[in-house]
């Protein structure tokens, strides 16, 4: 196996993410190919992982964090201290 | 990082615990943290419990008036990089009071036990195996899905640097998958 130099790999994901092909970059590097299409192959794979979260964890977790959100409010203006009225002025009767 | 003006305002917002602020934070930023988490823990279970806490601690935050300054994204992924490795610590402290229920290995090769449609899992897996450097460069790429430039400003490091760390990183997950499974 030869040693592939580190450049050349930053230089095929620098490429893949300019939107160039897995083949059209092995075409360019027809001497190091054999090393460079598993290092392709990962670099996509990693890229197409299908991991979203499901529809129903991502709605629990709004929820809980609005709710939350909710009590915290609620709790905030109960601590608001109490803004004194105004004392009416006495009626003096003098 | 620097902040647009737009996350600057929701930021705002939030601070005053506005409902809809809120929950554009939450469309907005749940999927890249579920998926940044993904990418170091591989158990969807616990990637849930651990996104939702992310948001949680942001909530903290703003109640004991330590939230993020300018930059949410920013500050969401260091709060949910940190509860990353809290999950580690304890898991760590658990496994060793409960060595004894520890399983053995069942003794295949990695190319016994690779499925071409598990290929994925499998370099989640394998994951575990990267520096820590290296398995956050690659979890902020495709998890979070941010640019060379977020990461080397997130990291502390030049664009250089994480161009190098993350072709290292594939380098050296793809040099431990057998070359049947990278046909899947």
């Amino acid at each position: 196996m030869k040693l592939i130099p580190e450049e050349l790999y930053v230089a095929c994901l620098d490429a893949l993410e300019n939107g160039d092909s897995a083949v059209t970059i092995l075409a360019r590097y027809p001497h190091a190919a054999d090393e460079l299409r598993p290092f392709l192959a990962t670099a996509v794979h990693l890229t197409q992982l299908p991991m979203p979260p499901t529809l129903a964890a991502q709605q629990a977790s709004r929820q809980q964090f609005l709710c939350q959100a909710a009590e915290m409010r609620a709790d905030a203006r109960w601590r608001q201290p109490q803004r004194r009225r105004p004392r009416k002025p006495r009626a003096h009767n003098s | 990082m620097a902040a647009t003006q737009d996350e600057l305002i929701l930021l705002n917002r939030a601070r005053a615990l506005e409902q809809d602020a809120l929950t554009e934070i939450h469309e907005r930023y749940y999927v890249p943290i579920y998926r940044y988490i993904a990418y170091r823990v591989n158990e969807p279970q616990v990637v849930e419990d651990l996104t939702s806490e992310v948001f949680l601690r942001l909530l903290s935050a703003l109640r004991d008036s330590h939230a993020p300054q300018n930059t949410l994204r920013g500050w969401l992924y260091g709060v949910a990089s940190n509860i990353v490795k809290e999950y580690y610590r304890q898991k760590k402290r658990a496994k060793l009071t409960l060595l004894d229920e520890s399983m053995p290995s069942n003794g295949r090769s990695l190319t016994q036990q690779i499925d071409h449609k598990l290929m994925g899992e499998k370099l989640l897996a394998l994951m575990k195996d990267l520096t820590e450097d290296q398995q956050q460069v690659l979890a902020l790429r495709f998890g979070f899905e941010m640019s060379i430039k977020e990461v080397a400003e997130l990291m502390g490091k030049s664009e250089g640097s994480v161009k190098m760390l993350q072709a290292r990183a594939i380098a050296s997950l793809a040099s431990r998958i057998p070359a049947e499974a990278m046909a899947a």
